[in-house]
């Protein structure tokens, strides 16, 4: 049954091929851009390497503070205030300090190059997984005893060493001489906590000030021993902001933040205006509100073009209802028929959205960005198909059951 | 004519009313890109008030860490280091001229405070400027006169108000001479000082942020670098000669490190920084302008279907036509008419959605002008791609011939 459903189906956008056109380009764009965007979003966002314990990894990014006269920051917390509260808290299995990435440049035989440079300490090697090209991290002890040592990314050794190999060799980084010890694989650009071209220790930054400052441009990795710790470490982190000691409390003495995925942090920063609560389940509410809104414009013109389809059959329908085919019946074949449309239009959408993803990693619009189809995405797409196509089938196919077959027959309806 | 074209297409309003749907989302879809490339459009056109080319921009590395100063490091170090780096690129060569500034340029952020006069109360976007800033900047000053050493004894400070500031502020009167209220100055005395604030000059505009940014009310206030009321500058901007070579600012970054050590600095010419702000500004507007663009192909391409189909489903209709003497012309022009009907229809509903925005001033820094124009071009879009997919079925149906429409029987 299912088997003569598909070969009429079939013959039937073989036929109306101006039809089956509209509605493939209809299906195939929206679900290049919906695919596009879920693939853009799961690199931002998903767990990929270097962060490979992000399941139990959560992060301090921005920090709120408040005072008497009415004074509100918000910005990335600095070193003194991070170092005291957050590398203290009992439930974390480690903790990793490190500065938001800025760009540096410096210049090698006259030509500009620019990198940006992290500055981080020994635990951020333990928290992530970054894989070694040569060499190796830097240790604890490096950043204690200030050694001039570096980590690069394969771009930046390219940069400066052509092809060959680093570790050992020095570099000059803003004014400064490093020796490497490792070479990373490239971060994407859009990898908010772990991209960086040239990490460094801590201890090597010139002007002491950061140690005792509560803003700055430093923010936090802290890795839980399990991911149903977490919670627990909520509390201990939001506790531990409500024992911060403030170095100026005419300025500011109320410290509101939260521990975060990139995701939360974003839904945060978005959402609540205090940076109290982490509102990642409203965020995804609008992106899949979008999402729809998005999908909706195709969807009536699918079903448009399909209710055409079918008035133009309803000769054929009508034979088929006079020899006793059930409404059911109809709608089902109707639906099946739909549905074999959506999926055909989904793999040229993802074959289109796969040379799109390829057209926006080629263009350097995102340094180290590599934007891909996993198999992830592809599933979601391919639900997001079969419920797009069923949606749009749907109300034809209602329309169609409901001919009435004397009328059909004669080709004439309303 | 219309009311017949109406009544027919009421009679068949099940079938139309999801192209009514369609030509509404559309048309929402159409006024929002349109209002945003309108808005950005206008701004593109009005003069930026600065010169860019030429410029390199110098930003102080730990100057600007606003927690550095709380950590200990004197204010009077940071402002004798940014003298001294300002004595010094100003004895190069390839410099012509050299200030500082406190926000930089093209770099989306920026500083307001609020001005008042006589009760009016402005949020203005502001900036703290050495004395050669005009002439690094290119700054058109129209009225009054820029900022000079000899302010350094004023009784007041001195600020420059841009061409529209003047306007919101003071209307068709002099702004030159008059006082804007004083604001307590945390700079001296611990917030409880003041001192006037009076206007020098009146100057054309800096639009800081690029020529994409909106008109706004800015003005400039002096920061002498010298003298007891200097503050630490974060910025420096110098114009060199035309032609200096890029290889010039390696040159000049060594210089800076022998001058003031322990300072990190970077240099970047005004242009890139103009030209990667450009970009972040414009990346998602043509991304948003292309999808839209994708939409209304599809939306087009489904009404060519449509009305094909409703074409040939009323060939009997339309023989009757002919053979009572209607034109090709007529049939073809029923055909467009009847779209275009369904299509005012969806329009009318998706204008009275957009005219909403504008009434309610959701997005206050667009003008009523801007929300008008974007409605009028989506209008005529609409119309456009209207006409355009009833080109083909119109014609479809001139080819009718009566005798055999109407033998279909």
């Amino acid at each position: 049954m299912l088997r003569s459903y598909l070969k009429v189906a079939l013959k039937v956008l073989r036929r109306r091929r101006f039809y089956t056109f509209i509605s493939l380009f209809g299906i195939a764009f929206t679900l290049v851009v919906l695919t596009v965007g879920a693939g853009f979003l799961d690199h931002v966002f998903g767990a990929q390497p270097p962060e490979t314990r992000a399941d139990r990894t959560r992060c301090v990014y921005m920090i709120r503070t408040a005072g008497p006269r009415g004074v509100r920051t918000t910005t990335f917390p600095g070193y003194g205030l991070l170092d005291r509260y957050v590398r203290t808290l009992p439930g974390a299995e480690r903790v990793s300090l490190f500065t938001f990435q800025e760009k540096v440049v410096t210049y090698k035989d006259g030509a500009r190059i620019e990198a940006y440079r992290k500055y981080t300490d020994g635990a951020f090697w333990q928290i992530m997984e970054f894989r070694f090209l040569e060499g190796g991290p830097f240790t604890a002890r490096d950043d204690e005893e200030r050694n001039r040592v570096a980590v690069l990314n394969a771009s930046t050794r390219r940069r400066f060493f052509g092809d060959g190999p680093a570790v050992g060799r020095t570099v000059e980084i803003d004014g400064e001489r490093f020796r490497v010890v490792g070479v990373v694989e490239d971060v994407s650009y859009l990898r908010f906590t772990p991209f960086a071209d040239v990490w460094l220790p801590i201890g090597t930054i010139r002007d002491e000030s950061y140690r005792t400052a509560f803003h700055g441009n430093f923010m936090a990795a802290i890795l839980a021993p399990r991911a149903a710790d977490l919670p627990r470490l909520a509390e201990e982190f939001r506790s531990a902001l409500a024992r911060v000691e403030s170095p100026d409390p005419d300025q500011y003495n109320e410290f509101t933040g939260g521990i975060d995925t990139p995701f939360g942090m974003l839904s945060r920063m978005l959402f609540s205006q205090k940076l109290e609560e982490n509102r990642s389940g409203e965020l995804l509410g609008w992106l899949l509100g979008i999402a729809f809104v998005f999908m909706l414009l195709p969807t009536v013109n699918l079903v448009n073009v399909s209710v055409s389809r079918i008035l133009e059959r309803a000769s054929e329908i009508g034979v088929r209802k006079a020899f006793g085919a059930s409404s059911w019946t109809l709608v089902g074949q109707f639906l099946v028929e739909n549905v074999v449309l959506t999926l055909v239009g989904g793999l040229l959408g993802f074959a289109l959205a796969a040379l799109v993803l390829g057209a926006i990693n080629g263009s350097g619009l995102f340094p180290y960005a590599r934007l891909e189809l996993n198999g992830r995405v592809f599933l979601q797409g391919l639900l997001l198909t079969l419920f797009f196509g069923v949606l749009s089938g749907a109300y034809p196919a209602w329309r169609m059951s409901r001919l009435n077959p004397v009328e059909a027959l004669k080709g004439g309806l309303r | 004519m219309i009311g017949q074209l109406v009544k027919l297409c009421w009679n068949r309003k099940g079938s139309q009313a999801l192209v009514v749907v369609e030509v509404f989302i559309s048309f929402l879809v159409l006024f929002a890109v349109l209002t945003v490339a309108v808005y950005n459009l206008d701004n593109y056109r009005r003069p930026l008030g600065f010169d860019y080319h030429d410029v390199l921009n110098v930003s102080v590395g730990s100057l600007s860490d606003a927690a550095e100063i709380g950590a200990g490091r004197t204010r009077a170090a940071a402002v004798t280091d940014s003298r001294r780096l300002l004595g010094e690129v100003r004895g190069l060569d390839a410099v012509e001229s050299a200030a500082a500034m406190e926000v930089p340029a093209f770099d989306l952020t920026g500083r307001t405070d609020i001005v008042e006069y006589e009760g009016r109360r402005l949020e203005s976007y502001n900036n703290g400027v050495s004395d050669d800033f005009a002439k690094v900047m290119r700054i058109q000053v129209t009225r009054g006169r820029f900022f000079e050493p000899a302010d350094d004894g004023l009784p007041y400070d001195p600020v420059l108000i841009n061409e529209r500031l003047a306007g919101d502020l003071f209307g068709a009167s002099d702004p030159l001479g008059r006082n804007v209220a004083p604001r307590p100055d945390p700079g001296r005395g611990g917030g409880e000082a003041t001192r006037e604030i009076r206007v020098v000059g009146v100057f054309t505009d800096f639009r800081e942020d690029g020529e994409l940014s909106g008109p706004e009310p800015y003005f400039l206030r002096r920061n002498p670098v010298a003298g007891a009321s200097a503050e630490p500058y974060y910025n420096l901007v110098l114009r060199v000669r035309p032609g200096t070579p890029p290889s010039f600012e390696e040159a000049l970054m060594e210089r800076m490190r022998a001058t003031v050590p322990g300072r990190t600095f970077q240099v970047d010419p005004l242009a890139k920084t103009r030209r990667s702000m450009m970009k972040t500004k414009l990346l998602p507007m043509a991304a948003a302008a292309t999808i839209a663009g994708f939409m209304l192909i599809m939306v087009a391409l489904g009404m060519v279907g449509v009305l094909w189909q409703s074409v040939a489903r009323r060939r009997r209709e339309i023989g009757l036509r002919r053979a009572l003497g209607a034109t090709g012309r007529g049939v073809s022009l029923q055909v467009l008419g009847e779209l275009l009907a369904v299509a005012t229809a969806g329009l009318l509903l998706g204008a009275a959605v957009a005219v909403q925005l504008p009434l309610l001033g959701v997005v206050g820094w667009i003008g009523n002008g801007v929300y008008a124009t974007a409605i009028a071009l989506s209008a005529l879009a609409i119309y456009g791609l209207t006409v355009l997919s009833a080109l083909y079925p119109s014609w479809l149906a001139t080819q009718v011939q009566p005798a055999e429409a109407l033998h279909y029987e």
